[in-house]
């Protein structure tokens, strides 16, 4: 047998079993049993009806979808939902990018002082978070108290049940995720472009939008992202943190699924909110890589 | 003629460490200097001081007559050139080239004549769309150069801008930076650890150490009449032999020489002789080197013709007293 027989006899050995990408079966049955399965499921039910006394009767049915998107209670709250949730990121967004580029600019054991900070909220559960946030707001709480001992406040003031306090609540549940996001693409970035920059004549400022938040545009949108569909799919934090008025779309889901007990409704609301994260996570994607981005 | 950039007792301390030590220093318009010296002598720091990424402890700097010490960097009249290039990835070469021009006002239809004229200056022409990813070091560095030049400061400042280069591209460059001093006269600061850079592109060298400088003057001037045996042993190939006390007057020291200016004799034919034993013979390329023992401490020198001698031969070695410079010890 000639060399060249055996060298493409190994090729084609080896070939074929690249073909066949064995090693991600595993990982392809439990995305399907986890996540594709119950998301099919979902989409059935979504189509299913509900006449009044059962949960709900198998068919065929568009009912649900254009009660979603016509009734006008329901299409309000869409928009206070994407509203909220628009504000809760940009705000988010905000804050983890300037904390971010506070670290990135430390050196050494300061800076492990200040990612441990961030690491913070990521540890403490929604729930404890709730509890945490309404300890602060009330005309009792921490912040009334603050005010008013400081002689900031001359009266009590009460800024539990108001949408202030839903975005601070929402926001810290996702801030953390958005600060190591920005800071893993700022530790990217050349510290010298910055000095260079100044060289050159920019100011601060300038440099910050000419040079810095260019660079960063990818992590600020992978971030902004992050807290948008974060802030889309919780409904706890919301409702205990704001004015009984917010009502959300993860609000509405809860209510139809274990008070109302409708299952078509809330899965037909659940699709309507997937579908609103994924355009927003396209369009992000889309602006991201429209023109000279630099950076992934 | 105001000159271009005064150092008066500048200082900077780390901790209790004073990295610039006090130092003063003078460029005149036009002037290319040096600071020449080893890794942690100073020489990086006092650029910065100049260019304002360090603000100094103590001390006054002025550019062009103007105190500066404590203006930020944005506001001053200097421009960088970099080790790392510090090219802005997200904008390309004529994007990198105008931002200096955009940051101190240029106006805007002045701009692109004067991006496409300094990269024709640079040689790089063809590469106002391209991406600085899409390029070699060494281009790199010509856009830097370029990017520097182009908004004409006060003073240009280099920091080691070929040290990450090859040595070809380091000797392309080089002689490109030194081309551009003779056409336009910038004034320059330039900071190396290479002596060759140094010695071809300096109108005069400040060799510093530990924070001070040690000796400032032309390139003939720091290699035939260095002022310190710091001097001597940095800059150049040295030899050093050690010399008891002659006389009460006259203290132990050491004689330096330059290993080209050693060389076998074989009657009496020199100023001074000493007998040395070879230890042993390198082939360098072209020349032979001798490596040899002395009761004085072991030296070495060079030869082209091939020695007829070997390790452990007996030799006498000479040189004209004018080639030797005596320091006493410290």
């Amino acid at each position: 047998m000639s060399s060249a027989d055996a060298i493409s006899r190994r090729s084609g050995i080896s070939g074929l079993t690249a073909n066949i990408p064995w090693l991600l079966v595993p990982g392809l049955l439990f995305i399907f049993f986890v996540f594709g399965w119950p998301l099919l499921y979902l989409l059935r039910m979504s189509f299913n009806d509900h006449p009044g006394a059962t949960v709900y009767v198998e068919a065929w049915t568009l009912r649900n979808y254009v009660f979603v998107l016509t009734d006008p209670g329901m299409l309000t709250e869409i928009a206070k939902t994407v509203y909220l949730s628009v504000v809760t990121a940009v705000v988010t967004v905000t804050a983890a990018f300037f904390f971010a580029q506070f670290v990135w600019l430390r050196e050494g054991s300061a800076r492990l002082i200040f990612l441990a900070i961030a690491l913070g909220p990521m540890l403490i559960s929604e729930v404890s978070v709730i509890i945490g946030w309404r300890m602060f707001f009330p005309s009792n709480g921490l912040l009334s108290y603050a005010m008013t001992s400081t002689g900031l406040s001359g009266q009590k003031i009460n800024l539990l049940s108001t949408e202030l306090a839903a975005v601070v609540g929402l926001s810290y549940i996702s801030v953390s995720y958005c600060f190591f996001s920005i800071l893993s693409v700022l530790n990217g970035i050349d510290r010298g472009l910055l000095t260079a920059s100044a060289d050159l004549g920019a100011s601060p400022v300038r440099t910050f939008f000419t040079v810095l938040l260019p660079l960063a545009k990818g992590g600020i949108a992978a971030a902004f992202t992050q807290a948008f569909v974060f802030t889309m799919g919780i409904y706890a934090t919301t409702n205990a943190l704001g004015p009984d008025s917010l009502w959300t779309v993860p609000y509405e889901i809860q209510l139809q699924m274990l008070t109302r007990r409708n299952w078509p409704m809330a899965a037909a609301l659940s699709i309507v909110l997937i579908v609103i994260i994924a355009a927003a996570a396209l369009v992000t994607q889309w602006l991201r890589h429209r023109k000279g981005s630099r950076h992934v | 003629m105001v000159c271009a950039l005064r150092l008066e007792r500048v200082l900077k301390r780390y901790g209790s460490h004073a990295a610039v030590d006090e130092i003063d220093l003078v460029v005149e318009q036009g002037e290319f200097l040096t600071l020449l010296g080893p890794s942690g002598c100073g020489k990086t720091t006092t650029l910065r001081l100049i260019g304002g990424m360090d603000r100094p402890d103590g001390g006054t700097i002025e550019i062009m007559g103007r105190r500066v010490d404590r203006l930020p960097s944005y506001k001053r009249d200097t421009a960088t050139v970099f080790q790392s290039g510090a090219l802005f990835p997200h904008l390309t070469v004529a994007e990198n080239v105008a931002y200096g021009l955009k940051m101190r006002g240029v106006p805007a239809a002045d701009i692109g004549p004067k991006v496409k004229r300094i990269l024709e200056v640079v040689r790089m022409p063809g590469f106002a769309d391209r991406y600085p990813e899409a390029m070699s070091g060494g281009q790199r560095q010509r856009v830097a150069l370029a990017r520097a030049m182009v908004v004409e400061p006060s003073i240009l400042l280099f920091d080691e801008p070929m040290s990450a280069l090859d040595l070809k591209l380091k000797l392309e460059l080089r002689a490109e930076i030194h081309r551009l001093h003779d056409e336009l006269g910038y004034t320059a600061v330039f900071v190396t650890h290479d002596q060759s850079e140094a010695m071809a592109l300096s109108d005069r060298i400040a060799v510093m150490n530990k924070g001070k400088i040690e000796q400032i003057g032309s390139p003939i001037e720091i290699f035939e009449r260095p002022a310190s045996e710091f001097v001597y042993t940095f800059v150049g190939e040295s030899c050093s032999l050690e010399l008891p006390p002659q006389a009460v007057s006259d203290p132990a020291g050491r004689l330096f020489i330059r290993p080209s200016r050693l060389g076998l004799v074989n009657g009496a034919g020199a100023e001074n002789v000493l007998m040395a034993r070879v230890t042993s013979i390198e082939y360098l390329g072209g020349v032979y080197r001798i490596h040899a023992e002395t009761d004085h401490g072991a030296i070495f020198f060079d030869s082209v013709k091939a020695p007829d001698v070997g390790p452990d031969h007996a030799i006498k070695i000479g040189w004209k007293s004018a080639d030797a410079t005596y320091f006493p010890l410290p």
